[in-house]
């Protein structure tokens, strides 16, 4: 008996697992490193959708950051949810925001600005439960950029791993895309597409895997405070119907 | 599960290593030093530079100021910080014909200048 409560206790937390974003953001990241910068950063997503499970989901994350040199950038965040969870009537409902994580994260730049067709990056998270029930978990990107005069364009290769007590799911992998036209220092008009392609152990189909493209505005709205906001159309049943992206930065 | 998560991130940088050679390879034969900027007083010398157009550009930014200074310029798409005495490189292009301006984040009144490809 208790196996069957186990077992349908990881099934649910499975599906919700699908059902909900699997990145705590969705910010698609440069591997470029500014030296020296000083960055007070909130990000957060807020996702619309028919399915009780899938409607005002929200996560907000918030943090501190540093460059010590010209190749590496380390943040702390501090992250809240607002999620998916089972009642005692057994019916879903959203919970209220949570305190969930404390997130250690670094960037590290591979190669030097401009000197190569493609500046590369690499990046490491790691994710620290603040609820006893929820697992960890770590996090690896590889990050490309390709800079024209008028473009520029970014790539992030994701892995995910849920580690210590609670895990529910084997390493994730997923792809992040942005295009941007650098039309103005304050206003640049992009495009991202999103793709949570789930346990690599499995092969899910088009609509199992999350996909999500919008459009995305970037730049710079003082000489301090940076922007990018957006909205993310779910193209694939796993995704939320829709999905509002920011990201406020105050550099110094 | 960690080692097989850093197995895979080390095998996705593994695959862009011959890409990132190869392209090491072609930027090494066609990259041409261009002068030297140097900043003096918070202030860009020379206040115009000219470069070849069509070409990746390799620029010396040279501090001879006891203090830092970002190398900044929007239209090369470049945000460097140069520490007080150090020099840096920056890497730009293959640039169109035109005028490039840049500038000293931190001495944004005095430190300005113009690149300019043809």
């Amino acid at each position: 008996m208790k196996l069957k409560i186990t077992l349908i206790t990881v099934v649910f937390i499975r599906a919700i697992g699908l059902s909900h974003p699997v990145y705590a953001d969705k910010e698609v990241y440069s591997p470029i490193v500014q030296k020296g910068e000083i960055e007070l950063e909130t990000k957060g997503l807020y996702d619309f959708d028919h399915s009780k499970d899938k409607n005002v989901v929200q996560e907000y994350k918030n943090a501190i950051g540093y460059s010590p040199t010209d190749r590496w950038a380390t943040e702390l965040y501090g992250e809240f949810e607002r999620q998916p969870q089972q009642n005692d009537d057994r019916t879903t409902s959203i919970s209220s925001v949570k305190f969930t994580h404390l997130e250690w994260e670094n960037r590290y730049q591979l190669t030097p600005q401009g000197k190569y067709w493609l500046d590369a990056g690499i990046y490491f998270a790691y994710e620290i439960p603040m609820r006893d029930k929820n697992p960890g978990k770590i996090e690896g990107k590889i990050l490309l950029e390709k800079s024209t005069q008028s473009l520029t364009h970014t790539a992030n290769i994701i892995f995910n791993k849920e580690v210590g007590g609670g895990t529910t799911q084997e390493t994730t992998a997923g792809f992040a895309w942005s295009s941007r036209y650098r039309l103005s220092e304050h206003f640049q008009p992009g495009i991202e597409y999103w793709i949570d392609f789930g346990q690599i152990n499995e092969r899910l189909s088009f609509n199992e895997q999350s996909h999500q493209i919008g459009p995305v505005f970037y730049g710079r709205l003082t000489r301090h405070i940076n922007y990018d906001i957006g909205y993310l159309f779910g193209i694939s049943d796993a995704a939320p119907r829709g999905e509002l992206k920011w990201v406020i930065e105050y550099e110094f | 599960m960690i080692v097989r998560l850093m197995g895979y991130l080390v095998l996705g940088v593994c695959l862009w290593i011959p890409i990132l050679c190869l392209a090491q390879t072609q930027s090494a034969n066609m990259t041409q030093p261009a002068d030297t900027i140097v900043i003096k007083n918070h202030q860009f010398i020379p206040l115009q530079l000219m470069v070849p157009a069509g070409q990746k550009i390799q620029i010396t930014v040279d501090n001879q100021d006891p203090t830092a200074e970002e190398f900044e310029s929007f239209d090369l798409d470049r945000e460097q910080v140069v520490e007080g005495g150090k020099k840096i490189i920056v890497f730009i292009g293959p640039l169109k014909p035109g005028t490039y301006k840049y500038w000293g984040d931190y001495h944004q009144d005095t430190a300005k200048g113009v690149i300019v490809a043809q």
